[in-house]
């Protein structure tokens, strides 16, 4: 494939991607998630839920394991002004009348998907408790920095729904990866 | 022995603010904890315990973090692991978590705490 064929192909899933977007977004984002960024973002999802703060300590949650699944495995690897590499990718928030939705996106390499969905998929056959035992064997043996595993089950235990995955092939080596939860409106 | 106090500088969110008194033994971790450099932040911290410990004076640590990251959380654990063993060998030991009311995840995350580590931790609800 060409690379006019690729930009072309990351364009359409672009557009897929800004498809999923109505008019009920609160929140769109496309860049890297370093520090500085996160908190400017982190301070307009405060101010763009309704009051209850705990529902805004769910949305902070969500939010920030989301930005650092995008920043560890994002294969787009941005150079900061701290010279510091930070991932890239997509960041949206919406909302229905009974939820609001966290959706992220990034490219990953494809040897990372089979990986990435297994987890998910296993994730979401666990029940709270069961999701919990699993993170509490996480914590003994997994490098955080290096696994997703447990920020994955904190989205789950944050959202109480299913995490829901989709990827779209790029080219041999890259897929587009976009990662979906919902939080009920009335907890 | 010194006091340990790490105060957030320039306003920059996301790193907890640490007060660790030698005298009192009164320690308090309070803020968000989300740091891509955990280990760095936290050394010093399981070190001043480390040291107190050996004191054997009593120790009370209040936690009032609202969100952990995942690096962050390997460090808070090998904190209450030494709080526990301190605890297992003697020496007088408190732990509170201030919870938000109605914040049913952090007092998940702490049961958990409770859980791998061993030692009790009191939920204080604000």
């Amino acid at each position: 494939m060409s690379k006019e064929q690729v930009d072309n192909q990351k364009i359409e899933f672009l557009e897929d991607f800004y498809e999923m977007l109505s008019k009920e977004v609160l929140i769109a984002y496309r860049g890297t998630f370093e520090k500085n960024v996160l908190s400017v973002l982190a301070k307009n999802i405060e101010t763009s839920v309704d009051n209850s703060s705990v529902l805004k300590r769910k949305f902070f949650k969500i939010f920030l394991e989301l930005a650092q699944n995008i920043s560890l495995f994002s294969v787009e690897q941005i150079k900061t002004q701290d010279g510091e590499k930070s991932g890239a990718g997509l960041f949206i928030i919406k909302h229905s009348i009974e939820s609001y939705y966290f959706i992220s996106g990034n490219i990953i390499l494809n040897s990372d998907i089979e990986k990435l969905n297994s987890k998910i998929e296993y994730i979401n056959t666990l029940d709270r408790e069961k999701m919990r035992l699993f993170r509490r064997k996480q914590y003994e043996f997994s490098e955080p920095e290096k696994d997703s595993s447990i920020g994955l089950v904190k989205i789950a235990l944050a959202s109480g729904k299913k995490i829901e995955i989709t990827t779209k092939t790029i080219d041999s080596k890259t897929s587009f990866v976009i990662i979906s939860v919902e939080v009920a409106k009335e907890l | 022995m010194e006091n340990l106090e790490i105060k957030e500088k320039n306003g920059i969110q996301f790193k907890p603010e640490v007060s660790l008194n030698a005298n009192t033994g009164l320690c308090e971790i309070s803020g968000e904890s989300y740091l891509e450099e955990a280990t760095q932040f936290y050394k010093p911290i399981a070190g001043w315990v480390i040291e107190f410990i050996k004191t054997k004076k009593p120790i009370k640590f209040d936690f009032k973090l609202s969100y952990v990251n995942t690096s962050s959380s390997k460090h808070i654990l090998y904190i209450l692991r030494l709080l526990k063993e301190y605890q297992d060998n003697e020496g007088e030991v408190e732990a509170n978590w201030y919870v938000e009311s109605g914040d049913t995840d952090t007092e998940e995350d702490v049961e958990d705490y409770m859980i791998i580590t061993g030692l009790k931790i009191n939920i204080v609800k604000i």
